[in-house]
């Protein structure tokens, strides 16, 4: 990216991000914005140094659930796409089932898993893992399926086993299609943590936030927000970072 | 054959879950059985049915207005360049936002009737909406934008006749999302507080030991939830009869 370039793919978000924090400032001091539902920005900087240190431990709970869950859902739903992808029979009798639960509040279920489970770190790793699951075995079930029949004939005719179909033509024609599914669940992958938190856990920033908002600490609770939105930037951003190397001859997703 | 296998999963999950309760492989208190659950969509109708109503009606209420307000300012952001580039960043930045989590400062600021619920979805809806609208009204065709400016076109006719129709692939996938997310933010807002609503009867029968009555809750709310998708799709099909219907790789 040359200079002039990152000048003008970077400067207009950032004057409106200056534009809002400073309306939000504003209208927080003229009493526009009640102080009971969002805290000025320097208060809310106040309870981000203030509250670091229960921040940084309930954050780290929840970073191992959404972090951990991610990481085994998507593992998962790339085997059973593997699985899926190979038998014909296998993918008539379970791929409509996948695509219809697409339209599953998943996060909704977290209570039956609770019950199942119990509270704590497992129900809400299970929780995750189960909403990065379904993205991946879908997206991989079709991208392991675009390989270009050419290069099949030629590993064929070269009598390639199906491992190496697999290794060689089949996994790299699906990585777009696997980083699709990431992105999807990265950034879902916090959220859900911290939504289950609030029925299945004892720790975590989801719980942070529910204390918080219990005992009227609007500023705590907006600082756990904060950290939240935070991490699942970090994931997200590590997930396109991992995108870009894996795929340098990918197109780079433009916005203007 | 194509709806014969699924079932037949289906089947076999429901008799797996009914033989290692009947057998008394799970305690009752962790899993219920299929036929408790059974029982209680029986029994529980009015109740199951009232709470539905509120969730549906706070969750569909969401979804208007969120999808409302979004689209239009699509079409507005979308004819300045400038404005596009600094808010497209950003509304793609703020997907990533956990808005679900400010349900409890919103909860203090709103009281806990419906609002607080609408507001969540309204948010949660807005913001793929946005990004998808934007994306979808700039992906028309450019011939014919010189076309209709070579019959001296108003901007609406421009925008009614070549731009939505471009994007309507692209509004619809932001729909799609949104008709089950809505019913994730209602359910979810319910949780912190309320005092009716699918989410709300979820938390209350779980403090009460009452499994098979958060069974059947969870079970109306994914069922009402999946049937908003299936009428989007339907609404989907109807205006756009050109698309392609299947995405499944046979």
């Amino acid at each position: 990216m040359t200079r002039q370039n990152a000048v003008s793919v970077l400067l207009p978000p950032g004057v409106l991000v200056v534009v809002i924090v400073g309306v939000w400032a504003w209208m927080s001091a003229h009493g526009i914005i009640p102080n009971y539902l969002l805290p000025p920005p320097l208060v809310l900087l106040k309870a981000l140094v203030a509250n670091a240190s229960e921040l940084l431990r309930h954050g780290t709970a929840t970073t191992m659930e959404a972090v951990g869950g991610f990481a085994i859902g998507s593992l998962l739903g790339v085997g059973a796409a593997i699985l899926l992808a190979s038998s014909r029979w296998l993918r008539q009798c379970f791929f409509p089932l996948a695509l219809a639960s697409q339209a599953v509040p998943l996060a909704a279920i977290t209570p039956l898993i609770v019950l199942l489970i119990g509270r704590g770190l497992p129900s809400i790793l299970t929780v995750v893992s189960i909403a990065a699951f379904f993205p991946m075995l879908i997206n991989m079930t079709r991208g392991l399926r675009e390989a270009d029949i050419g290069y099949h004939e030629l590993l064929h005719s070269l009598s390639a086993t199906s491992a190496q179909r697999l290794r060689m033509i089949e996994l790299p024609a699906a990585l777009p299609y696997m980083f699709a599914a990431l992105k999807v669940s990265a950034s879902a992958a916090f959220i859900t943590a911290i939504v289950g938190e609030w029925i299945g856990s004892n720790v975590g920033l989801g719980y942070l936030i529910v204390i918080s908002g219990q005992y009227f600490k609007i500023p705590a609770l907006w600082a756990a927000v904060v950290v939240t939105a935070v991490l699942t930037l970090l994931l997200v951003g590590l997930v396109t970072l991992a995108e870009r190397w894996a795929m340098p001859w990918a197109p780079r997703e433009s916005t203007s | 054959m194509k709806v014969l296998g699924p079932i037949a999963v289906f089947a076999v999950v429901l008799a797996l879950w009914w033989a290692v309760t009947a057998l008394g492989w799970i305690d009752p208190l962790v899993l219920p059985s299929p036929i408790a659950v059974a029982g209680v969509f029986w029994n529980d109708a009015g109740t199951l049915a009232y709470n539905a109503g509120v969730t549906a009606t706070e969750a569909i209420t969401g979804l208007v207005i969120g999808n409302a307000i979004g689209l239009a300012l699509a079409i507005i952001f979308v004819g300045s360049p400038t404005s596009r580039r600094s808010v497209l960043p950003l509304a793609m930045a703020a997907q990533s936002i956990p808005i679900v989590a400010v349900t409890p400062a919103l909860i203090i600021g709103f009281g806990n009737g419906m609002e607080p619920k609408i507001l969540v979805a309204i948010f949660l809806v807005f913001f793929p909406m946005l990004v998808n609208g934007m994306r979808g009204l700039r992906s028309a065709d450019a011939e014919v934008g010189e076309l209709l400016h070579s019959l001296s076109a108003s901007g609406f006719q421009r925008l009614w006749m070549v731009r939505l129709p471009a994007a309507l692939p692209f509004i619809f996938t932001a729909l799609k999302f949104s008709a089950c997310s809505c019913f994730v933010a209602a359910i979810v807002a319910e949780w912190v507080a309320a005092d009716r609503g699918l989410g709300y009867l979820i938390v209350f029968e779980s403090s009460q030991y009452r499994n098979a009555e958060v069974w059947a809750a969870v079970i109306i709310g994914t069922l009402s939830s999946m049937a908003l998708v299936g009428i989007v799709v339907l609404i989907e099909r109807w205006a756009m009869p050109w698309a392609r219907h299947s995405g499944r790789p046979a």
